[in-house]
């Protein structure tokens, strides 16, 4: 091996430890909108849905999943910014009432967390950064009530009746 | 004077038809129809209180006799009162095809039979018909005022509720089925 391979190779080991060291993202800086379908009449499962801002110290935008419901999703990411998307559904009686921390991981980070459930390892991996989604519940009740739709309908069949009876007796 | 008799027996049956078609009369058939669907009719909101507003059944099975009765008793009231009133319509209605159909049936016959059995055939055709539009138009009415008395009583105790509710709408129903004109 000549000086000029040798000098590649440690190239190489050294950047591998740099960025595992720094990590794809260093100080990430996140902003964030979340929102989850409150509505039960007219949908079938509850929708969450988190927009991100996230602003690395170098400047780079890596690949973000987000470790929801036991397992790893990939965020969608803006091509152009630095703007990332994820969303998820949950059947209504599965879905989480109140605070629910997502935690969002790096390329390394979610390559550990892989790992970790292929082999069933409970070690603890901490992501890059959490951000909590507020969920208020569902709404099952309907905009008109159904004892009003009955009165109109009962209306309705007994203005049909009457129509036929004034008909009867002309 | 057997065809004197048998003469008589005619005339008495024409007259008693005639005096069928304008009278209250139900047969007992017709009573059993009407009192029988006025229980099914005024039974029916107890599963709304049952179910939605949680009376428990044999808690309040004395509220629940009493007022199905009386609701059951001014429901078939309502359903005699309107078949009443528009049997003689529908009579006067049917009476040329009637007619015509038991002519062409009864040819050979000499026309006070044929009219004896047109009256006849008439009279059962109008009380038929009558009896199903009233029980008909009765229900759709009294689910009606039910639904609406409901409504407008939701905020109160369901005790409350169902005692007006009830008895309101099979009142109010007996109330206008005496309002038609007979002829």
């Amino acid at each position: 091996m000549d000086f000029r391979h040798f000098f590649i190779l440690q190239l190489i080991v050294f950047s591998t430890l740099f960025i595992g060291i720094l990590g794809d993202c260093p100080n990430p800086k996140v902003e964030s909108s979340t929102y989850t379908s409150g509505d039960a009449f007219f949908s079938t499962e509850t929708v969450y849905s988190i927009e991100l801002t996230v602003t690395c110290s170098n400047n780079q935008a890596p690949s973000l999943y987000a470790f929801v419901n036991n397992e790893l999703i990939l965020v969608t990411k803006s091509t152009s910014s630095n703007s990332y998307q994820v969303s998820w559904s949950l059947p209504h009686n599965k879905a989480v009432k109140g605070t629910i921390p997502v935690g969002f991981y790096d390329d390394e980070g979610a390559s550990t967390m892989r790992k970790n459930m292929r082999y069933g390892e409970d070690v603890k991996v901490d992501p890059l950064f959490t951000v909590d989604v507020e969920h208020k519940g569902i709404k099952t009740q309907s905009f008109i009530a159904p004892g009003f739709v009955a009165m109109l309908l009962s209306l309705l069949v007994w203005w049909l009746a009457n129509t036929a009876r004034q008909k009867l007796m002309e | 004077m057997p065809a004197k008799k048998n003469e008589g027996a005619k005339k008495m049956t024409e007259e008693e038809l005639l005096l069928l078609e304008s009278s209250r009369h139900v047969s007992m058939a017709t009573s059993a129809l009407f009192y029988g669907n006025a229980f099914i009719v005024s039974a029916l909101p107890l599963w709304l209180y049952w179910r939605i507003q949680m009376l428990d059944p044999l808690t309040y099975s004395p509220l629940f006799v009493i007022f199905v009765c009386v609701s059951t008793y001014l429901v078939a009231y309502a359903y005699r009162n309107l078949q009443h009133t528009m049997k003689y319509k529908i009579a006067l209605r049917r009476e040329g095809v009637i007619s015509r159909e038991v002519a062409q049936e009864l040819s050979k016959e000499n026309k006070q039979e044929r009219d004896t059995k047109a009256s006849e055939k008439k009279n059962k055709v109008a009380d038929r018909e009558a009896t199903a539009f009233s029980i008909f138009y009765s229900n759709t009415l009294y689910f009606f005022i039910l639904l609406v008395l409901f409504w407008f009583m939701r905020t109160f105790h369901p005790v409350v509720n169902f005692s007006i509710t009830t008895s309101g709408s099979a009142f109010l129903l007996a109330f206008f089925s005496t309002g038609g004109k007979t002829k």
